[in-house]
């Protein structure tokens, strides 16, 4: 623990140069998909006697049950890796991080040569945000066995979120080579973004339309396919397959807002208004949304609503100029912070850091700033508070994921 | 319907493909050559804000001989913002006619003090000789061309002075002269970039390595307008027209009747915040309207890095269009002056957001440079950062110019115009115009802490030019605003008299009209700042014509 507060995550100083981080999305994914991935070999585990039962409870979610029943099997089989295996399992998905690495790094002494093994350690490291050793342990599954697709697919994940586009690509097409088919729609999604990123338009394109091929339901993959199609040269014909979207996804933002935003490049300007109109309501606020409506309330010849929409736009944005004052403070304040903490000052620093909020509260630096300060004092229940909003305003920070594990250790939330 | 719609992408992406790469009749072609001038800037581990943000060059004769001679201004040792050493001095260079240079700062007394980023040229005393200001760090500098080859520092005795009561001292990174209000003199609008002082600057991260900051963490700061008295002094009336209640992060001017009622506005690129469209309500004062004419945002309604600005009739309308530079994965906003008092984001349309969404700019030039008779788009190319911050995106670039495929698109010409024979940089300030008198528009680049570049026009020989040199008499004596209207077998082209071009730069050459086979020009019209229309007819192409506004009142 004391390392981990204290050592890679305490340099996290700075706040920000001009381009935001884009990793965050794969960081998302990449939580949400390795949980899903953790209860489904949970219930495969279920099908194989004598932990047939333990696993039935963690695929049902009960997982104090299952960790009783577990602990107690361990009791009399304390050399079981698979027990050990469905422990950390079921403790990951308490959440009790500790606990749940040490049943699984045992799980691993006990029989390194189970690839299983490996794959649920690494999953569950990279769902506490530990990712660099989450990958040794996923290149150990596919040393093992070099067709596990979960392996490969955290493989990518782990690339992605080094920069390294090329490997994730490839790991992500042996992930795809070696899936279950109910899992390739979702790694031709993801692949397609990784092309994305990579500007490999066409592929990224290729992946988008197999994985709707495979799932016609894949909402975000017409999403994404057509945000694509919005930036070429005949931009008409992203339309249907946003229109698609907004089918699948009509609550969606982004669809509302690519599709009125299409509308209106198109000349539908009464379309284009029906739909950046939803996209207003779903994200009031949103300048894009907003400026995209005023545009089509013109081009639809609404122009004295449009231009009452958009001087109401105009006076929005007016003083964000001088406000951006506060964000320079704020950051004066940030690096006394850092001083401080340089000499174990932690509660000084604290005070420094919160008063950056204050000034900026959507700077995701200084709340994450703030937030560790916290967990370095031991006040594990403000450190959360803290630490969820830093992941409700970047989902994918990944020092944030592991504090608030950390946190969640020492405080549990109350269930 | 995936089937159809797979046609469809595959169809897309051949079609992008297309327009990157076609290159059969690209016409449009430059030499490479060095200029006896070095940007310093000052680049320290330190990361100070104005480091990244030098420099300007202005194309202008300063000496009446009849070519463009070249001005840059220079950074200085940071953070006193001193120039302690000849290699920070801004840099006067006379032009021999065919595009060499020597250098006359010395005798110029032009060497400066400061820490300087732009310069804007002007006859503000319609004596008949480019006066200067130059814009810098908490200081900026007007010089008065004696007519003798000296300019004199009258900034004190103008009272231009960079301390704001409110925002303290400020840091401008360019000017624009035009007359706002027909008295015939020029006045001087100033951009004014962001709120710094030595050692205040936060310290942000850069893909793990110290690396400037994002303009959000630092205050903003209005923009300027300083009235011309005729005496030799201005008259700071920011306030008194409406300049103050808009706080911005300038970085570019650009100065056009955009709506045509006979007046000039500006338009005004800000960093990381709305542009401004200030619209000219001949009584002294500027209406923001940015908004409202949709040109305060790119047609995603997101803030982009604005940086240099150009603008100029792009599609033969008659209206003044508008293009900047910005930073990569915001792409270059081009902006189609719709007649109804609306601009129109063409970024995609024309292809240009596509081929731009990796490119990172900060001059954009306006100008026909194949004179086939529709204008090009040339921008300076590289990025603010020291380092890369996304894999496969350069910090270092080569300039690029974009050809006016004249159907509403434009294709990029980086390899074919051979901008690829110098090694890619962090360009910044960039002029336009005639160095050699060959009728091919030419162009200067500054690049931060290397020589500066010439890049001479080699673009197919044969095709046909005019360019007019005014003389306002009524109006400004450099007829700064004029609008010029060729007519050529009832094919109309529209340009504008106007120094106030690119990021930190002037370009005070003749105003420039591309005529492809045409050798004669059928008619020509020209709109006076002061309201007169003056005609000409028959006029034969392949020169510079001299035209002085008539005196009739």
């Amino acid at each position: 623990m004391s390392s981990l507060i204290g050592g890679r995550m305490g340099r996290r100083a700075v706040h920000g140069s001009r381009f935001a981080n884009t990793r965050a999305l794969f960081l998302r994914a990449l939580a949400i998909g390795l949980l899903l991935g953790s209860v489904m070999l949970a219930a495969a585990e279920a099908e194989s006697d004598p932990l047939a039962a333990a696993g039935a409870l963690i695929a049902q979610g009960s997982v104090q049950q299952a960790v009783q029943t577990l602990r107690g099997y361990l009791q009399q089989q304390p050399d079981s890796a698979d027990a050990h295996r469905l422990l950390g399992i079921a403790l990951a998905l308490a959440p009790q991080r500790s606990a749940a690495l040490e049943a699984l790094e045992r799980a691993v002494e006990l029989a390194p040569d189970d690839p299983r093994n490996h794959l649920v350690f690494g999953q569950t490291l990279a769902r506490f945000g530990e990712s660099a050793r989450a990958r040794e342990e996923f290149q150990a599954t596919v040393k093992l066995d070099p067709s596990s697709g979960p392996a490969h697919e955290g493989l990518a994940f782990a690339a992605a979120l080094d920069g390294a586009l090329d490997l994730a690509v490839r790991h992500f097409s042996s992930a795809i080579e070696h899936a279950a088919a109910t899992d390739r729609a979702r790694l031709h999604f993801l692949r397609g973004r990784a092309y994305r990123q990579q500007e490999r338009l066409a592929a990224a394109v290729s992946d988008f339309e197999k994985s709707v091929d495979l799932d016609p339901n894949l909402g975000p993959a017409y999403l994404e396919w057509g945000r694509i199609l919005t930036e070429s040269p005949e931009p008409d014909r992203a339309d249907a397959v946003l229109a698609k979207a907004v089918e699948l996804l009509p609550d969606d933002f982004e669809a509302r807002l690519l599709l009125g935003s299409q509308r209106l490049r198109r000349g539908h300007a009464a379309s284009a208004v029906e739909h950046l109109r939803v996209a207003v309501q779903l994200k009031p606020g949103d300048r894009a949304a907003g400026y995209a409506l005023g545009r089509a309330l013109r081009a639809a010849g609404r122009t004295e609503e449009a231009r009452t929409h958009l001087e109401s736009l105009a006076h929005a944005n007016a003083g964000r100029a001088v406000s951006d004052a506060d964000i320079n403070e704020a950051g004066r304040l940030n690096n006394q912070g850092l001083e401080l903490e340089k000499r174990a000052a932690y509660a000084e620093a604290l005070e420094k850091y919160r008063a950056a909020v204050v000034l900026a509260p959507q700077e995701v630096g200084f709340r994450r700033n703030a937030a560790l300060a916290l967990c370095r004092l031991n006040r594990w229940q403000e450190a959360k508070v803290e630490l969820r909003e830093v992941l409700r305003i970047a989902p994918g920070d990944v020092d944030a994921v592991k504090a608030l594990y950390v946190a969640l250790e020492r405080a549990p939330d109350d269930q | 319907m995936t089937s159809c719609l797979r046609r469809l992408a595959v169809s897309a992406f051949l079609c992008t493909t297309a327009l990157g790469a076609d290159d059969a009749d690209s016409a449009i072609r430059f030499s490479f050559a060095s200029v006896p001038f070095t940007l310093e800037n000052s680049e320290s581990s330190n990361r100070y804000a104005p480091e990244t943000m030098p420099g300007g060059v202005a194309m202008f004769d300063y000496d009446n001989d009849g070519d463009l001679d070249l001005f840059f201004a220079n950074g200085a040792e940071l953070p006193n913002a001193q120039k302690m050493s000849e290699i920070y001095f801004n840099r006067l260079l006379r032009n021999d006619g065919k595009a060499n240079f020597t250098d006359v700062t010395v005798r110029a007394r032009l060497a400066g003090d400061g820490y300087d980023f732009g310069v804007a040229v002007g006859d503000y005393d319609n004596d008949g000789d480019p006066d200067l200001f130059v814009a810098g760090l908490h200081r900026n500098t007007l010089y008065r061309n004696d007519g003798n080859g000296g300019f004199d520092d009258l900034t004190s005795e103008a009272g231009l002075s960079s301390n704001d009561p409110d925002y303290g001292p400020l840091w401008s990174v360019a000017g624009a002269w035009f007359d706002y209000d027909g008295d015939g003199l020029l006045d001087l609008f100033v951009v004014n970039y962001l709120s710094w002082r030595a050692g205040a600057d936060p310290v942000c991260d850069g893909m793990g390595a110290r690396d400037y900051c994002h303009p959000k963490h630092y205050r903003g700061t209005p923009n300027s307008l300083y009235r011309n008295n005729g005496d030799g002094t201005f008259e700071d009336v920011s306030a008194s027209a409406g300049l103050r209640a808009h706080v911005g992060k300038g970085m570019g001017a650009a100065v056009a009747d955009f709506d045509q009622d006979g007046l000039n506005d500006v338009f005004v690129t800000n960093d990381k915040l709305p542009n401004f469209l200030l619209r000219n309500d001949g009584k002294g004062s500027f209406e923001e309207i940015g908004f409202e004419a949709t040109v305060a945002l790119p047609e995603h309604g997101r803030d982009v890095s604005g940086m240099g600005v150009d603008a100029r009739d792009i599609d033969n309308d008659g209206l003044p269009d508008i293009v900047y530079a910005a930073l990569p994965n915001e792409t270059f906003p081009l902006m189609r002056n719709s007649a109804d008092g609306y601009f129109e984001d063409i970024g995609y349309a024309s292809g240009l957001a596509s081929q731009t969404r990796r490119m990172a700019g900060y001059s954009a030039v306006i100008a026909d440079f194949d004179n086939d008779g529709w204008k090009d788009i040339f921008f300076s190319r590289g990025d603010v950062q020291a380092h890369s911050v996304q894999p496969g995106l350069a910090v270092d670039q080569h300039n690029t110019v974009f050809e006016n495929l004249r159907n509403g698109k434009f294709a990029e010409r980086t390899a074919e115009a051979r901008f690829e024979q110098a090694p890619p940089k962090r360009h910044r300030g960039a002029a336009v115009g005639d160095l050699n008198g060959d009728g091919r528009l030419d162009l200067v680049v500054t690049a931060l802490g290397s020589k500066a570049e010439l890049w001479l026009n080699q673009s197919e020989a044969g095709r046909h030019w005019l360019q007019f040199d005014l003389e306002g008499v009524r109006s400004n004596r450099d007829g700064i605003g004029a609008v010029v209207a060729v007519t050529v077998g009832g094919e109309q082209q529209t340009n504008h008299a106007t120094t106030s071009v690119g990021y930190a730069s002037s370009s005070a050459g003749p105003v420039h009209f591309g005529l492809h086979e045409a050798e004669t020009v059928d008619s020509v019209e020209i709109r006076w700042p002061s309201g007169q229309v003056q005609r000409l007819e028959n006029v034969v192409a392949d020169q510079v014509v001299k035209v002085r506004e008539p005196d009739a009142r």
